[in-house]
């Protein structure tokens, strides 16, 4: 995930609200998809993502430049998805079939993954998304998590094997 | 090493995250002879690789919802300066300065070598580009000949053809045409129309307009919106904003396109390379970063979906030696070892320095004035005009006019309809061909920082014989600014004119530039005070001789200070350092000081020790920060600059205080 222009950054920080329009177009499909993954539907995330940027423009001048924007985004984003689930009182994430993502470059691959990626604690699943999906370093995943840079070392790990394992038990049924 | 420890360095390494070269060793060797560590291995490659097909969710666009609910909320807030209670804990870091500006496309190093490799690299390597042996004028020359064109230029239109590489592999190249057109005063016109067939109708093509009319400005287009998403996801988002004052335009002006005054506002960051000749024309070629060039590329900030480019990509750019305007722009990858881990990075194909990845090239131009009706905006009321004679009766005041504006002519004066707590009472518009100058007033400002959007670490000058002023550079949108503070008004001025020439209309304004008040340069947490003092007193509590300032490496100054301290003691001192005749220079380097005999406890996996001047210090990349403890003080040197650069500043520092 690419960090915004710090000038515009800077700007939205005193209140331009052009500035801040830029950051929410930027950051609007990322913040989406994220709070999609986290909660698996679609009028949820949206709320979710509305809220984020909210409180975002709330806080922004609180923002402190020692963490990427993405990544303190990101966390809000998270906050705001479990306060919306624990209002739902969803203790477990669904994981709704028919909102399985749409690609099409390579259906098999995505498929696998899918299941693969059921197979994979709420935690590590996570922690694997933010990563690998969104590109964020260890240190902005354990920024937004709230963890310990190893702690997100050690749940990216076990993510794979877990997703490793799984794997091999598709191509021992193929 | 068994095999849980060697598939977590492989995990680990595979991010990207740094691993000790002899654990990376001794895990590719237990590899070697493990099938099941092969088999982690490759799977884990294979999760990778159907991951990075970028998963396709349908996104909605919830620009308007978004926008609409932060604007009810902001009803009654700042819509300038940041809070009091946002400063202490954003900007004042107790044990240094925060990172106030991280590059935003380094990455963390892959692995211990590849540092060693970027530290080695970015003190070996010059330029990317050899200088051509038929040289043929001085940087300062560009500059100079760049900014004399700028006041008679009246009128330009001019279209363009803009070939693009590398969007996604659906999409390998595009093409678009845009139209500039410019009259003056200040009313700026660019439109893209989008040539590329797409492989699908789910492809939203890049039509763009924005239209700048003096002080309101109108951006119609297609937000960015990945490639791969069905049909409809990605309605066009279509924003007419219309601005009381023109201070902050999201979307830079296409003045750049037209001829690059904020790009050439300096002699700094370019080469010139040789002569050339372009379409018949004679051209002068220079070399600048993407980074630097960025103001020539408005396009990319308006809207709609283009490429990514890294800011250390290399742009060719030709300028038309009699006209000095712009004929062509090519972009190259740069050959960086910074270049290639952001491609692996963002999972992005390695792309070759030597094949171009945008191509932006004129067409044809014209000096013929475009018909004014170009320049109206699509639903905006009909601009109201203002004489200054009716002025006092309307707003209670007189506004301070400069005496000496040069050619500069009052274009438009502008009233804010609505009272909001920082936006001027009145706004005077000062124009010459693509010249122009703001004067902003506000009669009941209370601070804390300085009227406008100057910075509170902005430089303090004189101004005329006895008066001060707060000075920024050009950069974050804005152009060159000075906020002047008076007991009755505070003013606030922007100009692409030159310093020299802002700082001599200023000293014409009828008014006395004094310090802004001592309660306005306090800030605090619980239990830390910052305080804005002079530099000399900074110097002098560092212990840093008063001769520094002068004698720090390309012409960096320190343009403002801060003292921090715990209840009656002294926690440290921070120098801004700045140089003033760079613009876009971004935000000022920092200087932390404060005693100390140790470094901190290492705070990020990416840094790396380091040896200069016969001090041990210590460099992390993304924090641009280089820290060093020398005499018992501990020291912190940050912003956005290569360690080269930081280190010949450090250098100096060390030098000066030997």
């Amino acid at each position: 995930m690419r960090d915004p222009d710090p000038r515009t950054v800077q700007r939205a920080r005193r209140g331009d609200l052009l500035a801040f329009e830029d950051l929410v177009r930027e950051f609007q499909a990322d913040a989406f998809r994220f709070a999609w993954h986290l909660t698996r539907d679609r009028q949820l995330a949206e709320d979710v993502t509305q809220e984020a940027f909210l409180r975002a423009f709330r806080f922004l001048k609180g923002f402190r430049g020692d963490r990427k924007f993405g990544s303190w985004l990101f966390s809000i984003v998270r906050n705001c998805a479990m306060d919306s689930l624990r209002s739902q009182r969803r203790s477990e994430l669904p994981w709704d079939d028919q909102l399985r993502p749409r690609s099409v470059a390579d259906p098999t691959a995505r498929a696998e993954l899918e299941a693969a990626l059921r197979s994979v604690s709420h935690e590590h699943r996570e922690a694997f998304l933010l990563v690998e999906v969104f590109g964020l370093s260890y240190q902005e995943t354990a920024d937004v998590l709230g963890v310990a840079v190893g702690t997100v070392k050690s749940r990216m790990f076990r993510a794979r094997q877990a997703l490793c394992l799984a794997i091999a038990d598709e191509e021992e049924a193929t | 090493m068994n095999c849980e420890q060697t598939q977590l360095v492989f995990s680990t390494r595979m991010d990207g995250e740094r691993v000790e070269a002899r654990q990376a060793e001794a895990a590719a060797a237990h590899a070697e002879g493990c099938v099941r560590c092969q088999l982690f291995a490759r799977r884990s490659a294979r999760i990778r690789s159907s991951v990075r097909i970028r998963a396709a969710e349908p996104v909605p666009d919830l620009i308007e919802p978004i926008m609409a609910a932060v604007a009810r909320e902001r009803v009654g807030r700042s819509s300038w300066a940041p809070a009091i209670d946002g400063r202490i804990g954003s900007r004042r870091a107790f044990r240094g300065p925060r990172p106030r500006h991280r590059r935003p496309m380094t990455l963390a190093p892959a692995v211990a070598a590849a540092i060693a490799g970027l530290i080695v690299g970015s003190l070996v390597v010059g330029g990317p580009w050899q200088l051509g042996a038929n040289r043929p004028i001085a940087a300062a020359t560009v500059v100079r000949n760049v900014r004399s064109a700028a006041p008679a230029l009246r009128a330009f239109q001019g279209t363009y053809t803009i070939h693009e590489s590398g969007l996604s592999p659906e999409v390998p190249e595009r093409t678009l045409e845009m139209d500039v057109a410019f009259l003056s005063p200040q009313r700026f016109r660019l439109d893209v129309d989008d040539r590329t067939h797409y492989p699908s109708s789910s492809w939203t093509p890049t039509d763009l307009h924005f239209i700048e009319d003096v002080t309101s400005s109108y951006t119609s287009g297609p937000s960015g919106c990945p490639g791969d998403l069905p049909e409809g996801v990605c309605p066009r988002t279509r924003a007419t904003i219309t601005r009381l004052s023109g201070y902050s335009a999201a979307a830079p002006l296409p003045a750049d396109l037209v001829l690059p005054i904020a790009t050439f506002g300096s002699s700094r960051g370019f080469q010139v390379l040789d002569r050339d000749r372009i379409d018949g024309r004679d051209a002068v070629r220079l070399g600048l970063s993407f980074e630097r060039a960025a103001p020539m590329f408005p396009f990319l900030r308006i809207g709609g979906t283009w490429r990514p480019f890294f800011d250390q990509d290399r742009v060719l750019l030709w300028l038309d030696a009699t006209s000095w305007l712009p004929l062509r722009m090519l972009v190259y990858p740069s050959p960086s070892p910074e270049r290639r881990e952001w491609e692996l990075r963002y999972g992005r194909a390695v792309e070759s320095p030597d094949a171009p990845i945008l191509d932006v090239r004129m067409e044809s131009m014209s000096e013929a004035p475009p018909d004014v009706s170009l320049f109206r905006i699509p639903g905006a009321p009909p601009p109201v005009s203002h004489r200054l004679d009716d002025l006092p009766a309307r707003i209670g005041y007189a506004p301070a006019i400069p005496g000496d504006a040069g050619d500069l002519e009052l274009v438009s004066i502008v009233l804010p309809t609505a009272a909001a707590p920082v936006t001027p009472s009145s706004l005077l518009v000062y124009a010459e061909g693509l010249d122009y100058l703001k004067v902003a007033e506000r009669r009941d400002w209370n601070g804390p920082g300085p009227f406008g959007p100057v910075d509170e670490v902005a430089q303090q000058v004189p101004l005329g014989e006895d008066g001060v002023a707060y000075y920024e550079p050009a950069g974050e949108g804005y152009g060159r600014r000075l906020a002047i503070h008076t007991p009755s008004a505070d003013l606030f001025l922007e100009t692409n004119l030159p310093r020299e020439r802002l700082l001599e209309i200023a000293a014409s304004l009828p008014v006395r530039g004094q310090a802004l008040p001592s309660s306005w340069r306090r800030s605090g947490s619980p239990g830390v005070k910052v305080e804005r003092i002079g530099v000399s007193e900074a110097l002098a509590t560092a212990g840093l001789p008063g001769s520094l300032p002068e004698r720090l490496p390309e012409s960096y100054v320190v343009a403002s200070a801060e003292l921090s301290t715990v209840g009656s003691a002294i926690a440290g001192v921070t120098l801004y350092l700045r140089q003033p005749d760079m613009d876009a220079a971004g935000e000022p380097l920092s200087l932390h000081i404060e005693r100390d005999t140790g470094l901190p406890p290492p705070s990020s996996s990416a840094q790396s020790r380091i040896r200069f001047a016969g001090v041990e210090g210590r460099w992390t990349p993304n924090r641009s920060q280089l820290e060093w403890v020398d005499r018992g003080a501990y020291h912190s040197l940050q912003g956005e600059l290569g360690l080269r650069a930081l280190l010949e500043i450090a250098t100096a520092v060390v030098g000066e205080k030997r």
